[in-house]
């Protein structure tokens, strides 16, 4: 015990560092770059001592009211600034900062630039490391489940996860919240602690540390923040026992670790552990699909998986099964004055696949991006089964039961090949984090039932035995097979095919073209975007020609196929 | 093969992804101002057998020569410098700068002959000389892969590398495509050509490698991998008709 009383000081310090950390990682890990932890430490740290001096509120109760301060300004300053993206949030939270620092400089309450003092010293080192110990717990629970899953996928690829059903909005803003929170409680364990609190010890370093500590630490593990807070908190002491703490040393080597880190272990801390093989942890056990399906004809458990989608309504509005699944009314689309859609009119009939064809830059993916909500029209109504979709953000469309790819692939790339399926599943699933914080097992069962789900998606598409390698590390063809076992996975009632052959030889494209059969066999509706005439004319029960934005024919593959002005347009000698 | 050096020789590759082998102990050869397909599955390891080529990975045994000159551990500037330049897949133009830039980006290591290039490259695709103050990413498709192939030729290249050109194109589209790199080729240039339309890459080549979980595991003339039945089974798919158009 003789250790913990000479460091007791910087050992609490790591874990209200530690706190803050975590408080940074919750942002990160949604892939928002926010430098507003110090203001909300800052806020919930005036706030909560002043309870403690003015009121003598115990301390159970002030660490609530000072952690419900972060959390809800996070939340307020959140809804108008978390539109922006990247170092536009940062400079916008770095304002935010600045602003907090500049009021709490300039209130008579808050002691002004003479700080508040003197707070009571209530925090001792247990209460510190349970408040470390209940977030490192939450970010443990968090990863395998749909919320946390979510939040990888929006940090991977926004566009793509909200395709999926994502609600990206609500999410950031959950990232943000908790962030909020957190940072709160490191304030008010901050404060309690160091007895003194003044403006400067909020400041721009503040952020930039909890930043440093969350990037040395690394994202890819949620021990990181730990190991990162741990570390660079320890480091001026050792340089102490050391007899090297000259002022600017402290800046200078956390500097250069900075530098070290982001060139030889861009993972952090945690990722080196991984890298040793450390923090290799089970995957959740694959369910008894049989390996790699050479051929895509239906397995009995994926013809399951998809009738699901079309026996279980989920919406009211979809139950009626429209015949017509989109019907779209003198649809246009100008971008600047190019007119990429003029007067579309389209409807897409249950149970066919309709062939989208027409030459490079005729406005297919205009049209996709208009049916899926990517696109807001400029003119004319698109409605998808049933609803109008004017203003409905992709999410929303999806959960009508819309599922789609992209012509240029939009893959989660740093989720695994499993987790990329699992996340399509996002529509069709029950959220699972609340229940496995509190560690119900029927959220485990869920997570387990959700893999096996992208498991047998996985195995008709040909990728099961690459389900626990990166995304990233597929070959191209691969890639675009991931994405229509992802979109799958949500049991789409429509089905959008972007291009899926595009990388694909012509015996692979045949296959894709069984897998497609068989999934409108099925009841799934499909509008297939394709350059390869062979696998179009071969599944599709019918085929649209677009050329300048315009429909220019409409009928079965033959007659197309036949067609003067599509001879001309777009098949050319290719055709015969 | 006679004894003439190949322009282009690779001799026993090997890459790893990390502990995977994409790439294992390949070897080929392209002689000069030939055309030579590459052809195989999805994940068979054709684009990195390119990208080892060019410089863009580094193998883990094996040799690339340039006429007869071993570039193995040359870095890829230096390669794009002596000829050896790749069109990438899936493209790769620079989408916010003008197609004139990316053109002139071409030229990098070609500064005395931007000039010459420029108006040669104008002239073989005149959509480009029309949009040459657009920026590449409001290009369609299409001319964008004619702007890659470009961006290529202003290099200079004594080996063109062209990794699925035809890829994600219109059919008429393909047509130039091919029009194209057969009077690259035509025109004294030796081309590698990786490409998953096995039928128009093997109908313009005239030798042809097929690979398979990284090795070669097949390679002749052309027309006869055209008309043989593991190709065609693999690759071709059924009901092809072997016959030429």
């Amino acid at each position: 015990m003789g250790f913990l009383r000479t460091y007791n000081a910087v050992i609490v310090l790591i874990a209200i560092n530690g706190v803050l950390a975590y408080s940074m990682y919750a942002v990160l890990i949604a892939g928002q770059l926010s430098l507003a932890q110090a203001a909300f430490a800052s806020i919930a740290a005036y706030t909560s001592a002043l309870l403690t001096i003015e009121a003598g509120l115990p301390f159970p109760v002030v660490v609530v009211i000072g952690v419900s301060a972060g959390a809800v300004t996070a939340l307020v300053l959140g809804l108008p600034i978390l539109r922006l993206r990247g170092v536009f949030l940062a400079i916008a939270t770095l304002g935010f900062g600045e602003m907090v620092r500049i009021v709490a400089l300039n209130l008579e309450v808050t002691g002004g630039a003479q700080g508040l003092r003197p707070i009571p010293k209530v925090v001792t080192i247990w209460q510190a490391y349970l408040a470390l110990a209940l977030c490192a717990w939450f970010f443990w629970r968090l990863r395998p489940t749909r919320l946390g899953l979510g939040l990888a996928a929006l940090r991977a690829d926004e566009v793509a996860a909200r395709a999926m059903g994502v609600d990206t909005v609500r999410y950031k803003l959950f990232a943000f919240t908790v962030s909020g929170a957190m940072a709160g409680l490191s304030g008010v364990l901050f404060s309690h602690f160091t007895r003194f609190i003044a403006p400067g010890q909020f400041g721009f370093e503040r952020a930039v540390d909890a930043l440093l500590y969350a990037v040395v630490g690394g994202t890819a593990h949620w021990v990181g923040p730990f190991l990162g807070a741990g570390f660079l908190t320890f480091l001026p002491e050792l340089q102490r026992q050391l007899g090297i703490e000259a002022g600017w040393l402290r800046p200078f080597l956390n500097g250069l670790i900075l530098l070290g880190v982001i060139l030889f272990v861009p993972a952090g801390l945690s990722g080196l552990g991984r890298r040793l093989g450390l923090a290799r942890r089970p995957r959740p056990a694959a369910s008894a699909a049989p390996a790699r399906a050479a051929t895509p004809t239906p397995t009995p458990g994926s013809v399951e998986s998809v009738t699901e989608a079309v026996t279980q309504p989920t919406d009211p509005g979809v139950d009626r099964r429209p015949d017509t699944l989109v019907r779209l009314v003198g649809v246009e689309k100008d971008y600047g004055g190019v007119r990429a859609l003029a007067e579309v009119g389209l409807d897409i009939r249950a149970g066919e696949i309709l062939g989208l064809i027409g030459p490079n830059g005729a406005g297919k993916t205009t049209l996709v991006n208009a049916i899926t909500g990517l696109t807001p029209v400029t003119g004319g109504s698109v409605e998808v089964l049933g609803t109008p979709i004017r203003g409905l953000p992709a999410n929303r469309v999806n959960a009508l039961g819309v599922g789609r790819t992209f012509q240029q692939v939009k893959l989660f790339d740093d989720l695994t090949v499993r987790e990329n399926a699992i996340v399509g599943g996002h529509r069709v699933t029950r959220p699972t984090f609340l229940r496995r914080l509190v560690f119900l097992p029927a959220a485990a069962r869920d997570d387990r039932d959700n893999a096996a789900r992208a498991d047998r998606v996985l195995a008709r598409v040909g990728l099961l035995d690459r389900a626990d390698a990166p995304a990233s590390s597929l070959a191209y063809g691969d890639r675009r097979r991931l994405e229509i076992a992802r979109a799958l996975c949500g049991q789409p009632r429509l089905l959008v095919l972007d291009e899926p052959a595009a990388g694909m030889n012509h015996v692979e494209a045949q296959r894709l073209g069984a897998l497609v059969g068989a999934i409108a066999a099925e009841g799934v509706t499909v509008l297939l975007i394709e350059h390869n005439v062979r696998l179009v004319m071969s599944v599709c029960t019918r085929v649209v020609v677009l050329d300048f934005g315009r429909v220019i024919a409409d009928g079965d593959p033959d007659e197309v196929a036949r067609h003067p002005e599509v001879l001309r347009a777009y098949l050319g000698q290719a055709a015969t | 093969m006679t004894a003439e050096t190949p322009l282009l020789e690779v001799d026993g590759l090997h890459v790893a992804y990390g502990g995977i082998e994409a790439v294992r102990g390949l070897s080929l050869r392209v002689l000069r101002g030939s055309l030579v397909t590459l052809i195989g599955a999805n994940g068979a390891g054709k684009s990195t057998t390119l990208a080892a080529i060019s410089g863009l990975v580094r193998p883990r045994a094996g040799r690339v020569l340039l006429d007869g000159e071993d570039v193995t551990r040359w870095r890829s500037t230096r390669r794009v410098a002596a000829g050896l330049v790749q069109v990438p897949e899936g493209r790769e133009v620079l989408a916010t700068m003008t197609v004139e830039e990316n053109l002139s980006l071409g030229a990098w290591h070609q500064r005395a002959h931007l000039a010459s290039g420029l108006e040669e490259v104008f002239a073989r695709f005149p959509v480009l000389a029309e949009r040459r103050r657009l920026s590449a990413g409001s290009l369609s498709g299409g001319e964008q892969q004619m702007l890659a192939i470009a961006r290529a030729l202003l290099a200079r290249p004594r080996v063109l590398l062209l990794d699925e050109p035809s890829m994600g194109l219109a059919p008429l589209l393909v047509d130039e495509v091919f029009k194209v790199i057969e009077t690259i080729r035509a025109e004294g240039t030796t081309v590698l050509l990786v490409e998953q339309n096995a039928h128009r890459a093997l109908s313009a080549a005239d030798h042809g490698y097929v690979m398979e979980t990284g090795e070669i595991v097949l390679e002749g003339p052309a027309a006869e991998l055209l008309a043989n039945t593991r190709v065609i089974e693999a690759y071709l798919g059924e009901g092809f008709d072997p016959r030429p158009e």
